[in-house]
């Protein structure tokens, strides 16, 4: 039953409701028209064989998936992925949160000269900064194989070492991703009240304890988004310097999901293998997400 | 400011964004503006490795007259980038009036995209009937033919060739008078620069592809292909002889140098290693870049048999859809075909020219005198033989196997006749 009052709240509802559906709309549009629509389109892809300029199309069920699965590659590419994944983790989230801790609470002089030093590396494009590391990490012309000759040990080359390419390439990732998520974690950090740490000094506890029963819980909620960032946003960082300088060898080496979906897409044309690398690439993130979620998410302390 | 100024203020901004957002559209579309045909011009060359030679040709092409406009196109990471590009334009439904295609996409090229042939325009434009047949040679002409149907003009030519530095000679005894002539002289020089100097002996250029090692094994009487193109047949005794040699020089002598291209022709360059075999199309780059000595030889072949290496560099397709904008396509290639044009074009990158009258060029002559390892080039020109082009889809997959087989090899992971063995079996189950 509608009384005088009943009415007008309902129309202002709906005008509230109206409002906020039109406001919405342009985010929505977009998220569905490049979000959501590819990634459905990719999905459907998945399932054919094309080499994305012929116009025939073939439908071939689930082959390209058993193809994938079966593909020993596969398996050596899913293997680099989780350790780009643990070194991005490493040293662009372990690294710098420990890191922007000391800067905060432990350093007494040149504190912003170092947030400085830090930050700026991270401006430089990812194609420069490849070249560059290229370019130190050269065994026989760069500086880094002139000091190691100095000493005596001749520097292997990392373009052609398995495991070694992959921590290079990472570091590319690395410098430009530190500069942000340190300056991320210290803004975190400044919001942990003076006293809980004085009181803590009182009592003499020392750095490790303070670090880890009090900053990192008080901090958990810009650690975790930070942890989140370095994992999506470092594997596509890391895209660039293997597109740059190694196109995923040494022998699939240093490839990865991402830039072996991209390859058997538009190197080899095989639009249906590619989107089944995207899908798994999905689902691996999707259990990452859920892991998150279940572990992570109820320790975490959000201020409000 | 009141609600009127801020909604007035609103809708300025949104018209000036989306002017913005409809001028950030391509104009990869060749029509009419201001009168002259557009020409669109694919090419894959950077600031310091040809671009200024192309501008130079486009500018000097437009001003003197006006009824075409070219405009050149750069596509960076060489032919495969500019593939990349090619197929995304295609798929959006348009095309660029001419492009640059690698030899080893001649195939890939020719059964996937809508190209006029240039014998179809010589037929077309009055005075051109004998354009092709007067101007190239037959050899130069079949590099972009398939099955006998003319699919662009050859244009840039690239050959293997030996780079050596004389100073590294010097210092290790050797004369650099006498550069080696056959790979057992190649083994023997980089194990005395080694010993002698310190300094690796060797190394051959390892992109992603084959090319460098395809001179190795088709000079010991190897093929990559059957002579129907249908078979990959490169797991021969011949080819496990001749990859054996080079793997031998980098794992049992550690005279030769395992390192991506970039890395190891930067090497070269900063006087680190003493022979580099590699593509004559870094004349240029290299010679600009080395503080030393720097001498060229011919690709090196095996005692008693014949040199065969294959071609690198591109060819021009005119894909153009609209018969008017192919017509000035034609034109503004006939214009860079020039003897001048080519000799220039030369002079400033190594790379040869298909056309032997560009030779008779003055101050191309005057730049073969100076340059050895461009002379070495020319020298070879008679024994280059088709880049291998595997057919269809697989061809650019092929290109990968063989870096990875290569990485497999001089890794020491795999004996030269399983990793040649893996990867001929798995390119012909591709090919079926």
């Amino acid at each position: 039953m509608k009384t005088g009052a009943g009415r007008t709240l309902t129309a202002r509802k709906w005008q509230e409701r109206r409002l906020a559906a039109v406001l919405i709309a342009p985010a929505l549009i977009v998220f569905l028209l490049f979000m959501f629509w590819p990634l459905v389109y990719t999905m459907y892809l998945s399932f054919f064989d094309w080499n994305m300029v012929s116009p025939k199309m073939i439908a071939v069920g689930f082959d390209n998936y058993l193809q994938v699965m079966q593909d020993p590659v596969m398996w050596q590419i899913m293997r680099n992925t989780v350790v780009y994944l643990l070194l991005l983790v490493f040293f662009s989230f372990a690294v710098p949160y420990v890191m922007a801790f000391v800067n905060t609470f432990m350093m007494k002089k040149g504190k912003d000269i170092y947030k400085t030093l830090l930050f700026v590396p991270s401006l430089i494009s990812l194609v420069v900064g490849a070249i560059v590391l290229q370019w130190i990490f050269n065994p026989l012309t760069g500086p880094i194989g002139a000091l190691a000759a100095m000493v005596g040990i001749t520097m292997p080359t990392w373009s052609k070492t398995a495991g070694l390419v992959i921590f290079v390439i990472s570091l590319v990732a690395v410098y430009k991703a530190f500069g942000y998520n340190f300056l991320i974690l210290l803004s975190g950090m400044s919001s942990v009240s003076e006293e809980l740490i004085e009181a803590a000094r009182l009592e003499k506890a020392p750095a490790r304890s303070i670090f880890s029963k009090i900053v990192v819980p008080l901090t958990s909620s810009s650690a975790v988004y930070i942890l989140i960032m370095c994992m999506v946003q470092g594997i596509q960082y890391v895209f660039t310097p293997i597109k740059v300088l190694t196109q995923g060898g040494p022998n699939n080496a240093s490839s990865n999901l991402i830039y072996h979906a991209y390859e058997t897409a538009f190197t080899y044309y095989e639009t249906g293998i590619s989107s089944v690398v995207s899908v798994v690439t999905l689902l691996l993130f999707v259990v990452l997400l859920y892991l998150e979620f279940k572990y992570v998410e109820e320790e975490v302390y959000y201020e409000n | 400011m009141n609600f009127a100024k801020k909604k007035w203020g609103a809708a300025a901004m949104a018209a000036v964004l989306a002017l913005g957002i409809a001028g950030c559209g391509d104009s990869g579309d060749a029509g009419k503006a201001n009168g002259k045909v557009q020409v669109t011009f694919w090419h894959v060359y950077s600031e310091n490795f040809g671009a200024p030679v192309i501008k130079e040709m486009v500018d000097e092409f437009n001003k003197s007259q006006d009824k075409i406009e070219v405009k050149a196109v750069y596509n960076p990471d060489m032919y495969p980038g500019l593939m990349q590009n090619l197929q995304a334009e295609v798929a959006a439904g348009k095309y660029p009036s001419m492009v640059m295609i690698g030899y080893n996409y001649l195939k890939y090229f020719d059964q996937n995209f809508q190209y006029v042939s240039p014998t179809d325009l010589c037929k077309d434009v009055p005075g051109d009937a004998d354009y092709l047949t007067t101007n190239f040679m037959p050899n130069i002409l079949e590099l972009a033919q398939v099955e006998g149907r003319q699919v662009g003009v050859p244009y840039s030519i690239s050959a293997p060739i030996l780079y050596y530095n004389a100073d590294l000679y010097r210092q290790a005894g050797l004369d650099p008078d006498q550069p080696p002539v056959t790979w057992e002289d190649v083994r023997d020089h980089a194990k005395i620069i080694k010993e002698k100097t310190g300094n690796y002996g060797f190394y051959m250029q390892e992109y992603q592809d084959n090319w460098a090692v395809q001179g190795l094994l088709e000079s010991n009487g190897a093929r990559m292909l059957s002579d129907d193109g249908k078979t990959a047949t490169f797991a021969s005794p011949e080819a496990a002889e001749a990859y054996q040699l080079l793997r031998d020089m980098v794992i049992e002598d550690k005279s030769a140098l395992h390192m991506a291209a970039d890395e190891g022709i930067a090497s070269f360059s900063s006087g680190k290693v003493g022979i580099l075999a590699g593509t004559s199309a870094k004349i240029g780059t290299i010679s600009s870049a080395v503080s030393f000595d720097l001498r060229g030889a011919m690709y090196p072949t095996f005692a008693g048999k014949e040199r065969r290496l294959p071609v690198g560099g591109n060819f021009i397709a005119i894909t153009a859809q609209d018969p008017e904008v192919q017509k000035a396509a034609w034109e503004f290639l006939k214009f860079v075909m020039k003897e001048q044009n080519l000799a220039k074009w030369t002079i400033e990158t190594g790379y040869l020219p298909p056309r032997p009258e560009a030779r008779e060029d003055e101050t191309l002559k005057a730049q073969v005198a100076k340059s050895e390892p461009l002379r070495a080039a020319f020298e070879e020109m008679d024994t280059l033989a088709p880049w291998a082009a595997f057919p269809g889809d697989v061809g650019v997959r092929a290109e990968k196997m063989f870096a990875d087989a290569r990485d497999r090899i001089l890794g020491g992971k795999a004996t030269v006749k399983d990793a040649l063995q893996d990867a001929q079996d798995e390119l012909n189950k591709l090919l079926k």
